[in-house]
């Protein structure tokens, strides 16, 4: 048997997402196989969590107000684990910012360019999505536009590596957000550079990695048309130096893409020491720069250097 | 070899001393259990419940293949129709879906039992296990302009690596560091970067194609 590298990858979500999997000659099938399910899997995830198609089932979701929505189990977790992480950051994250990155600029579909700008009322918070478990639905208790962009990636980031969990080894990367399983063609872990925020041509350093997600939230990508970054922060609506001022990337590891996703974007606006002490109680590991080239990180982020 | 060093700025209250660092538990793979601990009442521990949940429901729709029309009357219960890898084949998307950017490889095989619509076109190469030894070169391109490195095998090892030419636009002591560290992680594979793009992206390639030579 020899080891076999299979690559792929297409855009999804304004990203490049990129597959890597090893594998022995013998289930070529079975790769191929995978690959097409965590296509599709992005596909779906993207299909159903779009801000800026008014067909997804969120935008359908969002088009509806004051009764209970009955939504599928994608669009239900993704939802609900927003709000969970709304919550236990005080509205730090807020995934009803919607509106508010539309008023920022983020208003344009990538593939597109069309902008389909809907009635939000300013002002809506997380609390006024309601949700039940047991019947599975949403509510939402006023005009809100919902943006799960912190969230959906890594949800099909990690759907994916669902799929290559049977093979030796996989990589995804989703326009930086990573997810490795297994090992390297060596046996050993998986080696992922961290870019620095502030000399952006250099790597920080690099981390070892095997099943767990790697994803950094950065104020130096993704400028609006008015030079803010895209990472409002919910509590003021504001971007760039004036508020998380402190922040200039953090990066988080976690046993999901999902959590570690949301969780660095959750930490940007949070900043500071507060970031760090809430990554270790929610189970995360994470590396924070500030604007003025400090580093803070977490007890157990160091055992990941290489 | 000379042990990496890295732009630490020293994590929360710990000194960290430069140079080549024992991981805890040192020798077996340490690494396997470095996977970041969880409680089940974490994010994290919630996160992982909730992909296992999404993963066993199935794909959820129709996706993007579906047109308007389908998708309208559709706010209530979505179908959880498929179960991954079991009948993908009855739902209707396929040679249509809007991606752009396929990236090279095979032509689709036609051979996966999953899915018979637009199989991603994998490239696939064979692994080897370990380099020839020998000196390669090699080139790669990024955005902001072009490099070429020497890598050096010995033993079956990359000893070596050395940046011969840089036409970035960029000063190319800003990577300085940069050789090092594939010598310390004996591959290139440094290629994945979190939050990537721009200007490593040579050099990460440049040694990429030298290293294909040498398996």
């Amino acid at each position: 048997m020899t080891l076999q590298r299979a690559t792929a990858g297409r855009v999804f979500m304004d990203t490049f997402v990129s597959f890597e999997v090893l594998h022995e000659d013998t289930e070529t099938d079975a790769a191929d196989a995978a690959m097409s399910d965590g296509f599709r899997w992005f596909s779906d995830v993207e299909a159903t969590c779009s801000r800026f198609d008014p067909e997804s089932e969120l935008r359908r979701l969002c088009a509806r107000t004051g009764e209970p929505v009955t939504v599928g189990p994608l669009l239900f977790a993704a939802v609900s684990f927003a709000l969970e992480l709304a919550e236990r950051t005080g509205g730090a994250f807020d995934p009803t910012v919607g509106a508010a990155m539309e008023a920022a600029g983020f208003d344009r579909e990538y593939r597109s360019q069309e902008s389909h700008p809907h009635d939000a009322v300013p002002g809506a918070t997380w609390r006024d999505v309601i949700l039940d478990d047991d019947a599975r639905t949403i509510r939402l208790e006023r005009g809100l536009t919902l943006d799960l962009g912190a969230v959906a990636k890594g949800l099909a980031i990690d759907l994916a590596g669902q799929a290559f969990a049977p093979f030796r080894g996989f990589v995804i990367d989703a326009g930086g957000d990573i997810l490795t399983g297994g090992t390297n063609a060596d046996g050993g872990p998986w080696v992922i550079g961290l870019r620095d925020p502030i000399a952006t041509d250099v790597l920080a350093g690099s981390v070892r990695l095997t099943d767990a997600a790697i994803c950094t939230s950065g104020g130096y990508e993704r400028k609006a048309a008015g030079g803010g970054h895209h990472i409002l922060d919910p509590r003021t609506h504001c971007a760039g130096p004036s508020t998380p001022a402190e922040t200039a990337s953090v990066t988080v590891i976690a046993e999901t893409a999902m959590a570690a996703d949301a969780l660095a974007t959750a930490a940007f606006v949070l900043g500071g020491e507060a970031a760090i002490a809430f990554l270790e109680d929610e189970g995360a590991e994470g590396r924070l720069t500030t604007i003025d080239g400090r580093v803070l990180a977490t007890r157990g982020f160091e055992e990941y250097w290489l | 070899m000379g042990a990496p060093t890295f732009p630490r700025k020293g994590a929360k209250g710990t000194t960290m001393a430069d140079g080549q660092r024992t991981p805890p538990g040192a020798g077996e793979q340490w690494w396997r259990k470095g996977k970041p601990g969880r409680l089940k009442s974490s994010m994290v521990g919630i996160s992982a419940a909730a992909v296992l949940g999404v993963y066993a429901a199935g794909y959820v729709s129709s996706s993007d293949a579906a047109s308007a029309g389908e998708r309208v009357q559709a706010v209530t219960p979505m179908p959880a129709t498929t179960i991954p890898g079991a009948t993908a084949a009855a739902t209707p998307r396929a040679t249509s879906t809007p991606q752009t950017g396929t990236t090279t490889g095979r032509a689709p095989t036609g051979a996966t039992a999953a899915a018979p619509t637009a199989t991603p076109t994998a490239a696939r190469t064979t692994v080897a296990t370990a380099y020839q030894d020998g000196t390669y070169s090699g080139t790669g391109a990024g955005p902001h302009g072009g490099m070429t490195v020497s890598v050096a095998v010995q033993g079956g090892r990359i000893t070596s690596v050395e940046i011969t030419s840089c036409n970035t636009r960029w000063p190319c002591s800003r990577i300085a560091d940069m050789p090092a560290r594939v010598v310390a992680a004996q591959s290139s594979q440094v290629a994945y970067v979190t939050r990537a793009t721009d200007s490593s992206v040579a050099f990460v390639r440049a040694v990429a194609a030298a290293l294909e030579q040498a398996r």
